[in-house]
């Protein structure tokens, strides 16, 4: 597989199991194919206490790094909560929108 | 005293003020520390026998156990150590790399293991061997450097031919650096297929990595008659002047992570409820004021542990406390650690070693490697993934000879790979 297909794979993985494992109502994900990279938004319903909104956006806010790729093969399948530190270093443009009064997540981003 | 406090503080806000710049100081520091105890201690004052006295550390054979405060003396092993952190933290920045858990951990393992193992001869060619994986992939250097550093633990096979081959001096450094340069190409690779296998409950993934390497390369030794002898050099008498050296050290750093943390501990115990799987990393996470207090403390408590039970304080264990204060700025915390060094202190009273042997206390401080089990899966499971780690290790490093370095890395592979379906029967969870 491709590296970023694989990433994109892996990546929303990661983000699913996060979201379900708060108990999300639904999860939607659209991918849409870019000339030169993968779109990617996620929309959730799923309620998220300030602390972990809070926890998931710094797991998001980490600059782009190279070292990422090698840990690649853990995220997804095997991945710890902290991997997502490890997709934001794969990234680009990420953006994270949660409506408090209609628990709706949005999260977009695109494969690096 | 609080005027020193406050000017101090105001010092060290203004450095942090540059979080990279910090981030690169603080790693800096520990070399400098290191470089500077390596030349007062000595070679200050008598230049040329510490140069004799580090050609002596190159040239010795490298496998475990080969501590060299006792071949070199402590002014040189410290100068050997100091100058790979100074010198490795220098590639980081050329490089342009972020500063994280992962450059703490990096670095300060490979500073830990030049007090026995790594030196500025024999680590050169796993780096080379790297980049040109890197080039040919058409890849950047920066994706892999961190198992560049991680896997200089099977340098003692580069140092094996380069000294121990019978042909002549060119011919034997050629056939080293290639056999290095070889392993170094196919790391990356390895290193990153192998994370799935422990599935990130072994810190030490690259110890893993290179533990097969290194039972391929021992394998083939004796397969052709050649064999590895069993190397046992491990120095006694220094426990006064190295805890006078390290205790301060550690101190020193809980004390500029607590005033950059306002003075305070608040934050902590949140860290501490991370698993610490890999990949945790608390610099990113949970910010450098958290991360050094928790170096400290760790720094603190692993010394400390060595000198309770009655072991030495030499080039092994120091390089098992400086793994354990790498890696507690990825994953490892006084929760999760615990468990597995009290888990390995069981072993030891009860299994036919010495509790201050190298066996034991070695498996205790490098045993932290499982320390992500305790902190899944809770301190019972981190003190069984303790006593059976402490059985393996001392089991498997026949396997590779001791050409790996991380012994225990390759052992806590195993204890992870063996254990974990175990909890995942008992614990009936499936998302393991």
């Amino acid at each position: 597989m491709a590296l970023d297909k694989e990433i994109v794979t892996r990546v929303c993985a990661q983000l699913t199991k996060y979201l379900l494992e708060r108990s999300a109502e639904s999860l939607n994900i659209s991918i849409t194919k870019a000339k030169k990279y993968y779109e990617v938004r996620i929309v959730s319903k799923v309620f998220l206490k300030d602390e972990e909104l809070n926890l998931l956006k710094s797991y998001l806010n980490v600059q782009p790094q190279e070292v990422g790729y090698y840990y690649l093969p853990l995220i997804g399948e095997y991945g710890s909560e902290e991997d997502l530190a490890i997709i934001a270093m794969l990234l680009k443009e990420l953006d994270l929108n949660y409506d408090e009064s209609s628990h709706e997540l949005v999260i977009s981003f695109r494969v690096r | 005293m609080t005027k020193f406090l406050d000017s101090f503080s105001v010092v060290l806000k203004r450095l942090f003020s540059n979080r990279e710049r910090f981030k690169a100081l603080s790693l800096y520091f520990f070399g400098c520390s290191f470089l500077a105890f390596g030349l007062l201690s000595g070679g200050l004052w008598h230049p040329a026998k510490l140069v004799k006295d580090l050609f002596e550390i190159i040239r010795t054979p490298d496998y475990l156990l080969t501590d060299y405060t006792a071949v070199g003396g402590l002014s040189a092993a410290f100068f050997n150590s100091g100058a790979l952190m100074l010198l490795f933290t220098l590639i980081l920045r050329l490089l342009k790399m972020p500063i994280s858990g992962l450059s703490y951990a990096s670095v300060l393992t490979v500073g830990g293991f030049a007090l026995f193992g790594k030196n500025v001869f024999n680590v050169w060619p796993v780096l080379i061997g790297v980049a040109l994986y890197s080039l040919l992939r058409k890849e950047p250097i920066q994706r892999y450097i961190y198992v560049a550093y991680f896997g200089t633990a099977i340098s003692p096979l580069v140092s094996f031919f380069a000294f121990g081959l019978p042909v002549s001096s060119l011919l034997r450094f050629v056939v080293s650096y290639t056999i290095g340069i070889f392993v170094g190409m196919f790391l990356p690779s390895m290193a990153s297929y192998f994370l799935t296998l422990h599935k990130g409950y072994n810190l030490y993934n690259v110890g893993f990595t290179c533990g097969l390497v290194g039972t391929v390369a021992a394998a083939f030794f004796r397969a052709y008659g050649v064999q590895i002898p069993v190397q046992k050099i491990w120095s006694e008498g220094n426990n006064l002047v190295l805890s006078l050296f390290l205790l301060p050290l550690f101190s020193f750093v809980i004390f500029c992570g607590w005033l950059l943390n306002n003075r305070s501990l608040r934050g902590y115990r949140k860290l501490m409820k991370h698993s610490g799987r890999l990949l945790t990393d608390f610099v990113i996470l949970e910010g450098v004021p958290l991360t050094l207090i928790n170096m400290g403390l760790l720094g603190i408590i692993s010394t400390v542990y060595v000198l309770l039970i009655g072991s030495q304080l030499n080039g092994p264990t120091i390089g098992g406390i400086m793994t354990v204060v790498g890696f507690t700025a990825l994953g490892k915390h006084l929760r999760n650690v615990v468990p597995v060094i009290a888990g390995v202190t069981i072993a030891s009273v009860s299994n036919s070693y010495d509790l201050a042997g190298p066996n034991n206390v070695l498996a205790a401080l490098f045993g932290t490697t499982v320390a992500p089990i305790a902190g899944e899966f809770g301190a019972v499971w981190g003190v069984i993934a303790g006593f059976l780690h402490s059985a393996m290790v001392n089991n498997v490093g026949f396997l590779h000879g001791g050409f790996n370095l991380y012994n225990n890395g390759f052992a806590g592979g195993l204890v992870a790979i063996i254990l974990i379906p175990i909890i995942k029967a008992i614990h009936k969870r499936e998302d393991l």
